[in-house]
């Protein structure tokens, strides 16, 4: 049985040959922290345009959508910053690399992931956080000991969801190879989860609260922090739903290795 | 010229080779339309217009929009990069074909296959399925002239970006803050007319919004005066072809500047 200890010493060695191997290209790396803010800036320039024409949207303000929005970056950075490597996974089975994930006495999950560590994802954290810090200055949030621990405990559960859900979108590739498309379809419901899934009616509204859960990645959670009178019984889900999807991930995950029977050259 | 014609339809059919993928994407955009729909039927609520502009403009123009973005994401930076890092780039140069044409006529497949993967259901979807008002004229002719010139207005902006790649190698920030920067001047994203008044006489000037908005205006409005439409086809071809000089230039200046590792 490997220990935690062991797995964070690896961890921290490939890391490591990895930044060494990213720094080749320093210009590129720069441009790309540059990158990631402005475009995380795009995403606040879109709701103040928004806003600059409406009063509220399905019943929430300017500023507490402005805090949906940095709850859901910090919800989504662990999934950037440490499973970034999923988004190439479609290039190793295309072209047969991901043979040699089977040839280490490691989890290959963890060996797999830890081979690439997204710098740059550390910019969209660090503005989320800022966000977060102004919006809930503007609103008035009053944080105590118990409001920060259930904070932590909430964007954690949502951080799993969307890990879990990255993780599954990826792994689509050991069974149609090119899992692009997927991907693709998951960033692009990724970014409705900052908005309030009240928009949604009947179907939809279903379908994004339990199929593809991105409600909770931060719409229950912000309105329980910022609604404590309206906080409905979603929000308890999080952390149950949270685990379960990360589970269910990895079992595709598992399953897709499985199968996977490389390229034969 | 048929050896061009030889590299775009290989591109082509590489983009369509993967079934599960091209319906996942058919899927994954019809989807995409409907949560587009969701989402501005909630902030137009009780409203019958914002900005002069009303809830079926604004829905048709967005979802049309984002078809145009999926339509003329082509990743040329990020190819050209790969195969400047992997040392490729040379065969690239000792074919007997400019690359730059070439390059072209390789992204012109892959677009074409995303034409019809994309462009053309969400066209269908957004004016069937949903019953918007497109009219169905000469206008369909003119705006695939005109996406034709948003493809040669984006090519040799992309192309351009990836020039830089001969200096930095990896080009993935760059691209990513170009896709960026695209997007929020071209009001892909939001209709720029819900934009300041000041920002939008900036935006006036630049070549981005020549890619989305042009091709919209044309589809959407019937009976547009032929001058105007005129107009606007001759100003993106006015863009077209200074980009393609500074593409050129580009080209002529970095592709000196090309290391190649040894292997």
């Amino acid at each position: 049985m490997k220990t935690l200890a062991y797995y964070t010493r690896i961890y921290f060695l490939i890391v490591s040959q990895y930044l060494k191997a990213r720094m080749q290209y320093k210009a590129d790396f720069w441009i790309s922290t540059i990158g990631m803010v402005l475009q995380c800036l795009m995403g606040y320039f879109t709701l103040w345009v928004l806003f600059r024409s409406i009063p509220a949207l399905a019943g929430w303000r300017y500023d507490e959508l402005v805090f949906l929005y940095a709850f859901s970056l910090i919800a989504i950075s662990p999934a950037s910053i440490v499973f970034d490597n999923a988004w190439s996974l479609r290039f190793h089975v295309q072209q047969g690399t991901f043979i040699r994930y089977y040839f280490k006495p490691l989890n290959m999950m963890f060996y797999y992931m830890s081979e690439m560590v997204n710098i740059k994802a550390f910019a969209q954290l660090v503005f989320a956080i800022v966000l977060l810090a102004v919006s809930s200055i503007a609103l008035g949030i009053s944080w105590n000991i118990t409001t920060i621990l259930a904070f932590l405990g909430l964007v954690f559960s949502a951080s799993l969801i969307m890990t879990g859900l990255l993780v599954m979108s990826a792994s689509t590739a050991f069974w149609i190879v090119n899992s692009y498309s997927v991907l693709s379809f998951f960033v692009r419901m990724r970014d409705y989860s900052r908005y309030p899934v009240t928009i949604f009616t009947g179907f939809f509204r279903i379908l994004f609260t339990f199929v593809i859960p991105i409600g909770f990645v931060a719409f229950f959670p912000s309105r329980a922090i910022l609604r404590p009178a309206e906080a409905g019984w979603e929000v308890w889900l999080t952390p149950f739903i949270g685990a379960g999807l990360f589970a269910i991930a990895y079992r595709v995950w598992s399953r897709g290795t499985r199968i996977y029977s490389g390229t034969g050259s | 010229m048929r050896r061009y014609l030889t590299v775009f339809r290989a591109s082509f059919q590489i983009n369509l080779a993967y079934r599960a993928h091209f319906l996942f994407l058919l899927f994954g955009n019809a989807v995409y339309i409907v949560v587009t729909w969701f989402l501005w039927k909630s902030i137009y609520g009780s409203s019958a217009s914002l900005n002069g502009m009303s809830f079926e403009r604004a829905f048709t123009y967005l979802a049309l929009a984002m078809s145009i973005f999926v339509l003329l994401q082509t990743w040329v930076e990020w190819n050209m990069s790969q195969r400047i890092i992997s040392g490729d780039i040379v065969v690239d140069f000792l074919r007997p074909l400019d690359y730059m044409t070439m390059t072209m006529f390789d992204i012109l497949g892959f677009a074409a296959g995303n034409l019809i993967a994309i462009a053309l259901p969400s066209f269908l979807i957004v004016a069937f399925v949903f019953g918007m008002p497109i009219p169905l004229g000469a206008n369909l002719i003119l705006c695939l002239v005109s996406l034709a010139f948003a493809f040669l207005i984006s090519f040799f902006i992309d192309f351009s970006v990836g020039c830089l790649g001969f200096y930095t190698e990896s080009t993935w920030g760059i691209s990513m803050t170009k896709e960026v920067v695209v997007l929020a001047l071209s009001g892909a994203l939001v209709p720029l007319q819900f934009y300041p008044e000041s920002l939008r006489r900036v935006i006036e000037w630049l070549p981005f919004q020549a890619i989305y908005n042009v091709p919209l205006a044309i589809l959407m409005n019937e009976g547009m005066a032929p001058l105007k439409t005129l107009g606007l086809l001759g100003t993106q071809a006015a863009w077209a072809a200074l980009l393609f000089l500074a593409a050129r230039a580009a080209f002529g200046r970095s592709s000196r500047a090309v290391t190649v590792n040894g292997g």
